[in-house]
């Protein structure tokens, strides 16, 4: 077998042999009706002696043969792949074929796909797939596409691995509660929190407890742009009503991310269709989101009431002792031990989300590893040098003000400036607070650096914010998002 | 039609893990070959997702990314090499092609950077290639904290983040010989010192430089010889840097 690299067949078309020539060598001379399938795995034999493996598995390998009157349809995986095969790839296809199989005149390449006849499917795939027959409304790829994938249900994300404090434990709890209770009181439950905090990982874990216990449910996760893509291409191929019995028949709809919805108008009227439908027949919606509901913009004020029917939780950045349990339980996993001082090492240097720390641990872990080293904090510091020196640079007094005022969309002048104006001042406040709190700098730095303020008024600021953010939760999710955008 | 894609789509010759050089005491570098070797073999049940390799133009990150491509072309793994600055002309929705590969290799990041249109098609792209298993390697100048997005951002801070660092001066004419001999040409010690003294002395454009050397002793019948590369040099100034 030709590898890539080798010089005489790898780039560019005038170094290959014409596809006719070493056809020649597979030519038949039998009279035999030859099923298309079976042409079409012989020139696949041949095209793979003259294409590069790369060109072949990404071009040639993805089609499947359909016969047609007189040659063969190919069907492409997308109109991409259709076209650049056309270009590249469809006379030198039909030569071969034609070498193989004179009666075989034709040659059209086609967007589609030939429905999969898998012999066992797991059971969750087996439940989607009979969810398409129950509603009497083959769905060829979105159903397939579920079956192949066990719902996309990743059964790594367990309730078991979900480490949890106080900024968590909420949610893990409302997720429990509805793994137990399907249907229930809890529909939909939604999740929202920033980046990187385990929303996903909840909802997995949710949908993996459901499924384990009663094996022939239909639970089905996806981000919530698959959904947009995916009524798109239905759209497309005309095929909406199939769209609509897929997804208003699953019996557990877990979907990532929904803030994707805003603005999207046509893909926000068919959910509330579909969220109507699987409520009403109690069946369970899972949703995670950046956002409290009532804050996404462009979303539709029916769908943001219907998101708050159930139950709605937060989560928050993991306090340091979670983190560090993060980072212990991460490392137990992998059958490693780390020693205290550096899960704490590691666990007080990323502190924005838990993603991160996955990230960090990983790479000391893998330093460690490839070193031959134990696992230390010096050798942590090394190996995370850059992560912490980009922290480091990252958190200034003049990068919180344009943060900030980039958010108000307010002036820097005004910030900086005597204006006594609400909306002035309380982004004044919360930038102080959150310069002290994420910065070394003394109080009078601070108030220095807005305009030459006292070191009393950013004393003022400070309480002023801690007091407001109990009350008000405008001010708290402002302050948390700030947080997050500085520190993420 | 998108006639520029097989710029795009093709592998050099020659870049593979055997002849990537790594200094001994160049531990992130060998960090980041391993993390690859390993993403690109035949089975593996956790991918470390994903690896994400950064540093300046010239410290082996399109190296190791087609090393990995061809290593799992030889294990007949589907992939895709995406170096995303010649792709820019495509449209993001090019990525779309791609997502049910095993391995997708994306080069030259810092292209799409804070472009939403991009940055939305590559996160979506990251959760698909989640969702499906597959495995994915990406390489730029800048680290992942660098995209306008804070949800992309962290999923490409997820796996294995390398700095690659560029070779020291003294290593570079050993690699520029190496190079050489997989190009079949011999670059004799004076004349990788030549080069050295009188070209850029970036990898990338020394690498180009090599390239551009190959045809020129291809085209005269005569071997890569200092006088050869002073021709060459001087009748392009602009690959010289002068």
């Amino acid at each position: 077998m030709i590898r890539p690299g080798h010089p005489d067949i790898q780039f560019g078309v005038a170094r290959y042999r014409t596809a006719a020539a070493s056809a020649n060598c597979f030519h038949h001379r039998t009279n035999t009706y030859i099923v298309m399938p079976q042409i079409w795995d012989q020139c696949l034999t041949v095209l793979q002696q003259h294409l590069s493996t790369q060109q072949f598995n990404t071009w040639i390998k993805p089609l499947q043969p359909v016969p047609s009157e007189s040659g063969l349809i190919l069907l492409a995986p997308n109109s991409f792949v259709r076209d650049w095969i056309n270009e590249q790839f469809h006379d030198r296809i039909l030569s071969v074929l034609t070498s193989l199989e004179p009666s075989c005149e034709s040659l059209d390449i086609q967007v589609g796909s030939v429905p999969e006849n898998r012999t066992a499917p797991p059971r969750a795939a087996q439940a989607i797939a009979a969810a398409t027959t129950r509603t009497g409304k083959r769905n060829g790829t979105i159903a397939s596409r579920f079956i192949d994938n066990n719902g996309f249900l990743n059964p790594t994300f367990t309730f078991s691995n979900f480490i949890t404090g106080k900024s968590n434990q909420l949610g893990q709890a409302a997720a429990i509660q509805v793994a137990e209770n399907t249907g229930g009181i809890y529909n939909p439950l939604f999740i929202y929190g920033g980046v990187g905090l385990g929303k996903t990982h909840l909802m997995h874990a949710c949908g993996n407890a459901i499924t384990s216990r009663k094996g022939n449910t239909r639970a089905i996760y996806l981000h919530s742009e698959r959904f947009v893509s995916d009524m798109v291409s239905a759209l497309q191929r005309n095929t909406m009503e199939q769209f609509k019995g897929f997804y208003r028949s699953v019996d557990v709809l877990l979907i990532d991310d929904i803030q994707f919805l805003a603005g999207k108008e046509r893909s926000q009227e068919e959910f509330f269709h579909v969220f109507n439908a699987l409520v009403e027949r109690k069946h369970q919606i899972v949703m995670t989101c950046d956002r409290y509901p009532k804050d996404i913009t462009d979303l539709e004020d029916r769908l943001k009431s219907r998101f708050g029917w159930g139950l709605t939780v937060g989560i928050e950045p993991p306090e340091l002792e979670t983190r560090v349990a993060i980072v212990l339980s991460k490392a137990a996993e992998s059958r490693i031990q780390v020693p205290n001082d550096v899960a704490f090492f590691i666990a007080r240097h990323i502190h924005s989300n838990v993603r991160e720390l996955e990230g960090a641990l990983r790479r000391v872990l893998a330093n460690a590893q490839l070193m031959g080293e134990s696992i230390t904090v010096d050798l942590a510091k090394e190996a995370l040098k850059d992560v912490l020196a980009s922290q480091r640079r990252k958190i200034t007094i003049e990068g919180i003000q344009k943060i900030v005022v980039e958010y108000y969309k307010i002036r820097m002048v005004d910030l900086l400036g005597r204006s006594r104006k609400r909306n002035v001042t309380r982004p004044r406040q919360l930038a102080m607070a959150l310069c002290k709190e994420l910065t070394n700098k003394s109080l009078p730095e601070i108030g220095d650096a807005f305009g030459g303020r006292d070191h009393t008024t950013v004393m003022h600021a400070c309480s002023k914010i801690s007091d407001l953010r109990k009350g008000d939760r405008h001010v708290d999710t402002d302050y948390r998002l700030l947080l997050r955008t500085l520190t993420s | 039609m998108n006639t520029q894609l097989p710029l795009g789509l093709k592998l050099e010759v020659g870049f593979t893990f055997d002849n990537f050089h790594i200094s001994p005491e160049n531990s992130k570098t060998r960090l980041a070959r391993d993390s690859l070797v390993q993403l690109a073999a035949e089975e593996i049940r956790h991918p470390q997702m994903p690896v994400f390799l950064w540093g300046q133009s010239g410290s082996g990150k399109t190296h190791l990314l087609q090393a990995c491509c061809q290593q799992a072309a030889d294990h007949e793994l589907t992939l895709a090499y995406l170096p995303l600055d010649q792709l820019l002309a495509t449209g993001s929705g090019v990525l779309e092609s791609f997502e049910q590969q095993t391995l997708i290799c994306i080069d030259q990041l810092d292209a799409v950077q804070g472009k939403p249109e991009w940055e939305g098609a590559l996160f979506t792209l990251f959760n698909r290639t989640v969702e499906s298993g597959g495995r994915l390697v990406v390489a730029g100048h800048n680290p992942p904290s660098a995209m306008a997005r804070r949800d992309l951002a962290t999923r490409l801070a997820w796996g294995i983040t390398v700095e690659l660092l560029p070779p020291a001066d003294d290593q570079k004419a050993g690699i520029l010989q190496q190079r050489a001999t997989t190009l079949g040409l011999q670059l004799s010690d004076e004349a990788a010192a030549y080069l050295l003294q009188r070209a850029p002395r970036d990898m990338h454009n020394l690498m180009q430089l090599l390239d551009h050397l190959d045809h020129a002793s291809l085209a005269t019948q005569r071997r890569l010889s200092v006088p050869l590369i002073r021709e060459v040099l001087a009748a392009a100034p602009e690959i010289s840097g002068g």
